[in-house]
């Protein structure tokens, strides 16, 4: 059974071969289903898998060859499974098939069809490799991997050149992020000579080791996973890497390769043990991301523009629980939100595909007729993330709020607001678009349907996941017997962290209690608005203020507004426009700027003339002599 | 030895053969010349099993065969035949180009054995001399004429100072032979450290070397003479030319001057050095429009990260710079090729010729990616394979200097994603270029160099290096 | 640093000489009388050399380079017909830039020799530089550097031709640019 291992990442591979090669010539039905059977067939393998790490929570080894070694350094082509693999490894191939599936649909007919495959493929490979990896290095083969692939998605269509600005952009962002990644790994192997992860945790938890030099690992490992998990200040390719195709975005941009970062800092928890400083840092800027993307939020119109932002807030909630050192409850936030975030995505995928292409939520309105299955999986879908009570986002979303208020009940608050402003933008988005009137055009509305069955049935699976994923780790509370599944099954990996207190039930209760209120109160506000009183949102320019707004019946409704909505409103307007547009992005791009200006300059020196070259030679000969002769 | 007289006899050959009237082919004479090389390497390697082996040098032969040394001749060898094979099958029609090439690859060999100062200031001028000649080889291009005269006066100029070094060295130290200045060094402590002589000499050397490998600030001539030369001249200027020097680079400052004494003086400076051509090549590169002169400066910037090997501990900074090498001559031969047949189709080599590219040529495109990914150092390719070997080996000594090479690398996938945004991601309608059978067998070559080192680089890193010293 | 009294008279006068020209060579306008400056200076290098007791290399300069090489240069440039007014005139600029890098050049090297004279051999071995002894190294110790030089002038005299030769071979170059194609 060894040799699963190996062949769970060799069967994407082996699908992007085949696909990639001779995809061309094959029918378009051939293609994708050979590309789905290649993930379905490493589902089915990391199931056995997963069984096997049950009875065995050592997890499996699986050494292929030896990649190099000099001196004393030896690094591995090695696969490892433990608890937390195998779980990820599900995640990873359980939606990444269900997506599969879904864009054997979705993009019918597109030019390119053989090719999305095969990306997709690759994509589903180099993840594998990421989580499957026995070193940090077989981390960084897939971590570039992803990048690669994200980046070849997002500029699928690179007919739109903003579309391939966008893949640029994105590239960059993964680029400075990278840069962390891998001077952490020379640090690692600077201070513990090896790479391997045994090895390094092994030595880490000793405790013999200098804590400057493994507090700036563990900062330069979350600069990585801030650029690839979209954090502060390096978030701003997610929501334009919304160009790519809606089930790129829900793959990659949801469910998986956006959670890597997730998994590193879980991974190396037992380096993030000894440094205190670094985990602070992760739950700063990690409340910070996740209150400013959810304001930002509020005021997008872009149906995939508001799931990104809130894939980012929602990242950052995970890092705040990482911060806390809760490393259950933020794995088991990544798995439910991979299941409610997917289904969102594909969800609006199905709107878009209904469109013919529309993403504006303002031309949308009443989809409820004539998409029926697409609006309920989409309500599901909200109400998960919104924390409804029982769904699988209630639970989880919970879990961190309860870790947070026993660690610092300030982040606690914010994270609260997150949360509640999270089910405002939420609810917004399914009000405007599913309810209300139509605001499409006449042919657009002709053209309305509901989307073929291999769209709709992953949306139904990712439903049912959505509504009872929360099982995988109740509180006490409600599980009783059955609790905590998820947090004994990570121990092997987690250990049991020192941060996780437990809090008394009654506190639960009241938190839980909190949560209900605050999406109740989401709901009616929303539901009033958006529903009953039929608000459109505001194009981005006409934006004004409370005129239109006076007009309404309800005083109490005006002044709620004036006192606080609008001045949330205005302030993810502010932010989106300032902070995000001309503030991060602006900084970044001025960053990448630099380099071309000095290039620029250059040019100046590199005129031709050989005189200028000589007296440049002798003055650095000069220059090296004198130093080298005086020093 | 076997190889270096079998390539020098074979030269001599070559250019009795090209004196009839009758156009005789001789490129397949000399790719099987080279193979024939190539394969005395792996039998010396397996000869230098003995321990004593190297103790047992001819003295006036002044070159001795180590491992070190096989291990710089193959990774030239294959450099070179990579040149010939890909741009010889047209371009290199006169038997006198072909002894021209073979000779300075003689020079070239000589780089990786040289014992003594007179075999090195030999071995770079034999190199460099054809050089000159190839570079202004398209007699009637005013830009190859121009290349071939800057190449001249600034490389005389390299010389000159070469050779004060030395003279510097021999008032500093009493000797020209290396392995006497090794022990020399060290003894000179007890008298206040190195004399201003040695230390000015060994900074001389240096910068004699620089010039070739083309390290800033003595990198001028590179854009100039790398875009004026015919491509092949280009090719074989970036990659046999410079690994060379990286040899002879390697061989001198981690064998003659390796004690602590010495290497504290001037390893700080070299590192400066490093640093300033890593950021001069990669941001000279992003501001080119041109393929051709972005490969000039992208080979500066490689001569900067290739610098950390001199830096790092030799005995692990060893085979990361022969990976680095490999990956580097592959890539680069990969690259000019492709740059080459456009310019054949389009007449020049503006990022917009490439224009659907990789659309049009589904194999060569694959190809191009992928020595694009080695030089940007991507994993799996080697040449991430040789940059992570060489950072890690250098980390220890030179944090900040990793930093800066980190940095530039990522300063690097800009420029390399212009050639890539060109190829791929635009409209236009790519010529269609059909390499013939014998170049396709050398993409392969090239191909499989690139991919088996970069998944598995333990395949070389895992030899047995009997004796660095 | 010996007292000026201590150093020999013909040296001061050889490098005064010497030196002199030099400065003729680059600050003249005619290119002949730079030559024949130049000319002048090779003497005085090798009444140096003579000096230091190397005759060989005295003589070897003297047949080399005031001999063959500068002969060379007279006919190219009679041949060339330089003169005064082909000349590109070099702006201020240049000649202070030079002639600032050249100096401080200068003041290193003498430094990075000021601060180690003690430790110069003073006392080489004699005859040295003598023809019998230079033999001797050159085909015992020295014979593979030796015979190596033989495959430089062999190189560098193919390239010479190959440069020369008015050929068939540029046929094969208008095919490499494509520019002269069209």
């Amino acid at each position: 059974m060894m040799q699963n291992l190996a062949l769970i990442i060799l069967s994407p591979l082996a699908g992007f071969l085949i696909t990639g090669l001779i995809g061309k010539r094959l029918p378009e039905k051939v293609t994708g289903w050979l590309g789905s059977l290649a993930v379905l067939v490493s589902f089915v393998l990391s199931i056995s898998v997963f069984n096997q790490i049950a009875a065995n929570p050592a997890g499996m080894h699986q050494k292929l060859f030896t990649f190099l070694s000099v001196g004393s350094l030896q690094i591995d082509f090695a696969l490892q499974a433990d608890r937390l693999t195998a779980l990820m490894m599900l995640v990873v191939t359980g939606i990444g098939f269900l997506i599969h599936v879904y864009s054997i649909a979705y993009m019918h007919g597109d030019a390119g069809f053989y090719k999305f495959f095969a990306y997709l493929n690759l994509f589903v490979f180099n993840m594998l490799v990421l989580i499957m990896g026995a070193n940090f290095l077989m981390l960084f083969f897939g971590w570039e991997g992803v990048g690669l692939c994200s980046y070849l998605l997002i500029g699928f269509w690179y007919e739109n050149a903003e579309y391939g600005k966008a893949a640029r952009k994105a590239f960059v962002m993964n680029r400075i992020g990278d840069l962390g990644l891998l001077l952490g790994l020379f640090l690692i192997i600077f201070e513990f000579g090896s790479l391997d992860y045994h090895t390094v945790f092994e030595a880490a938890a000793r405790g013999d080791h200098n804590l400057g030099v493994i507090t700036a690992i563990c900062i330069l490992l979350f600069v990585g996973a801030m650029g690839k998990s979209a954090q502060i200040p390096l978030y701003t390719w997610l929501p334009d890497a919304m160009a790519g195709p809606t089930p790129v975005s829900a793959l990659i941009h949801a469910a998986t390769m956006v959670t890597a970062g997730i998994y590193l800092v879980v991974r190396c928890n037992t380096l993030y043990h000894f440094a205190p400083v670094a985990q602070e840092l992760i739950l700063y800027v990690g409340i910070a991301t996740s209150i400013l993307a959810a304001l930002i939020g509020l005021k997008q119109n872009d149906i995939k523009k508001v799931l990104a932002y809130s894939t980012v807030s929602q990242l950052g909630l995970m890092f705040v629980a990482l911060g806390c050192g809760a490393y259950t409850a933020a794995m088991f936030h990544l798995t439910t939100h991979a299941f409610f975030k997917a289904l969102l995505f594909l969800g609006s995928g199905s709107v878009i595909h209904g469109m013919g292409g529309e993403q504006d939520i303002r031309r949308m309105g009443a989809l409820k007729a004539s998409m029926p299955l697409t609006f309920w999986t989409f309500l599901i879908g909200t109400l998960a993330i919104a924390g409804f009570p029982f769904m699988s986002g209630f639970f989880s979303k919970d879990e961190i709020l309860a870790e947070v208020f026993v660690h610092n009940k300030v982040v606690w608050a914010l994270a609260v607001g997150s949360a509640l402003l999270t089910s405002i933008y939420m609810l917004r988005l399914f009000f405007v678009t599913f309810l209300g009137s139509f605001r499409g055009t006449d042919e657009q509305k002709h053209h309305l349907h509901e989307s073929p069955w291999m769209m709709t049935v992953p949306l139904a699976i990712l439903a049912i996941l959505s509504i009872g994923g929360g099982l995988l780790n109740l509180p006490e509370i409600v599980g009783g017997g059955m609790a905590h599944t998820l947090k004994h099954w990570l121990e092997p990996v987690t250990g049991k962290p020192a941060g996780e207190h437990a809090i008394s039930h009654g506190t639960e209760l009241a938190l839980m209690g909190v949560a209900v209120a605050m999406l109740l109160g989401a709901w009616l506000y929303t539901r009033n608005k958006y529903q009953s009183k039929g608000v459109v949102p505001e194009a981005d320019e006409a934006q004004e203020g409370t005129g239109r707004l006076l007009s309404h019946k309800f005083y109490v409704d005006e002044v709620y507004d004036a006192a606080i909505v609008q001045p949330v409103n205005t302030t993810g307007e502010i932010l989106y426009e300032q902070a995000d547009r001309k503030g991060i992005d602006r900084i970044v791009n001025a960053l990448g700027n630099l380099w071309v200006w000095l290039g620029g300059l250059y040019k100046k020196v590199q005129n031709g003339n050989l005189e200028y070259y000589l007296i440049f030679m002798v003055a650095g000969l000069i220059l090296i002599v004198g130093f080298n002769l005086f020093r | 030895m076997r190889s270096l007289l079998l390539i020098f006899l074979g030269a001599i050959a070559i250019l009795f053969a090209g004196l009839g009237k009758k156009e005789i082919r001789m490129l397949p004479w000399a790719i099987a010349l080279l193979l024939g090389a190539l394969v005395f390497i792996p039998m010396d390697w397996i000869a230098n099993e003995q321990p004593d082996w190297v103790n047992h040098i001819v003295p006036y032969f002044m070159m001795v065969f180590d491992r070190s040394a096989l291990a710089f001749m193959a990774v030239i060898i294959i450099a070179a035949m990579l040149v010939l094979g890909l741009f010889g099958q047209r371009e290199i029609t006169g038997s006198d180009q072909l002894g021209l090439i073979l000779f300075s690859l003689c020079g070239a060999l000589i780089l990786c054995s040289f014992t003594h100062m007179v075999m090195l200031f030999l071995g770079i001028e034999a190199l460099s001399i054809p050089l000159f000649v190839l570079a202004g080889s398209r007699k009637k291009d005013l830009r190859s004429n121009e290349a071939a005269i800057k190449y001249f006066l600034m490389g005389a100029f390299s010389t000159a100072i070469f050779l004060m070094g030395c003279a510097f060295v021999y008032g500093g130290t009493g000797t020209l032979d290396l392995s006497v200045m090794q022990r020399v060094i060290p003894g000179s402590a007890a008298m206040g450290g190195m004399t201003g002589l040695a230390k000015t000499g060994v900074v001389l050397l240096m910068t004699g070397l620089c010039f070739k490998i083309a390290a800033v600030p003595f990198h001028f001539w590179s854009p100039d003479v790398y875009e004026g030369s015919p491509n092949r001249t280009t090719l074989f200027m970036a990659t046999v030319v410079k690994i060379a020097s990286f040899s002879a680079f390697f061989r001198l400052f981690n064998f003659a001057f390796s004690s602590p004494l010495a290497h504290g003086n001037w390893s700080f400076v070299l590192a400066i050095l490093a640093a300033a051509t890593i950021l001069v090549g990669n941001i000279g590169a992003l501001a080119q429009r041109n393929l051709k002169r972005t490969m000039a400066y992208s080979s500066i910037a490689h001569a900067g990260y290739m610098l950390l090997a001199i830096l790092a501990n030799p005995l692990e900074s060893f085979w990361a710079l022969i990976v680095y090498s490999l990956a580097y001559a592959g890539s680069s031969a990969v690259v000019f090729y492709i740059l080459n047949k456009v310019q054949e189709k389009k007449g020049n080599t503006e990022f917009e010729s490439f224009n659907g590219f990789g659309r049009a040529n589904r194999w060569l495109g694959i190809l191009l990616i992928l020595a694009l990914f080695s030089m940007a150092g991507i994993p799996v390719t080697a040449g991430f394979a040789g940059k992570f070997l060489l950072f890690s080996a250098a980390f220890t000594g030179f944090k900040w200097l990793v930093i800066v090479a980190l940095l530039g690398s990522a300063i690097s996938i800009a420029y390399y994603f212009r050639v890539f945004r060109h190829a791929f991601l635009t409209e236009a309608d790519g010529d269609i270029i059909k390499p013939e059978w014998q170049d396709s067998v050398f993409l392969a070559i090239a191909a499989t160099v690139l991919l088996l080192i970069g998944i598995w680089p333990a395949l070389i890193t895992g030899l047995q290096l009997f004796e660095l010293h | 640093m010996p007292e000026l009294s201590k150093i020999p008279w013909p040296f001061l006068i050889l490098s005064f000489i010497s030196i002199l020209c030099a400065l003729y060579v680059v600050t003249s306008n005619s290119p002949i009388r730079s030559v024949l400056a130049l000319i002048l200076t090779f003497f005085s290098i090798s009444a140096h050399y003579v000096m230091l007791n190397a005759q060989f290399l005295a003589i070897v300069n003297l047949i080399v380079y005031a001999g063959a090489i500068m002969v060379l240069f007279l006919f190219v440039l009679m041949l060339l017909n330089l003169n005064k007014e082909t000349e590109p005139l070099k702006s201020n600029k240049w000649l202070i830039g030079a002639a600032v890098s050249a100096g401080l050049l200068l003041l290193v090297f003498t430094a990075s020799i000021q601060t180690s004279s003690e430790h110069i051999m003073r006392h080489p071995e004699a005859g040295t530089g003598l023809v019998k002894s230079l033999g001797k190294v050159l085909f015992t110790d020295y014979l593979v550097p030796f015979e190596l030089s033989g495959i430089l002038f062999l190189a560098a005299m193919v390239g010479a031709v190959m440069l020369g030769k008015r050929d068939a071979a540029n046929e094969s170059d208008t095919e490499i640019t494509g520019r002269e194609e069209v």
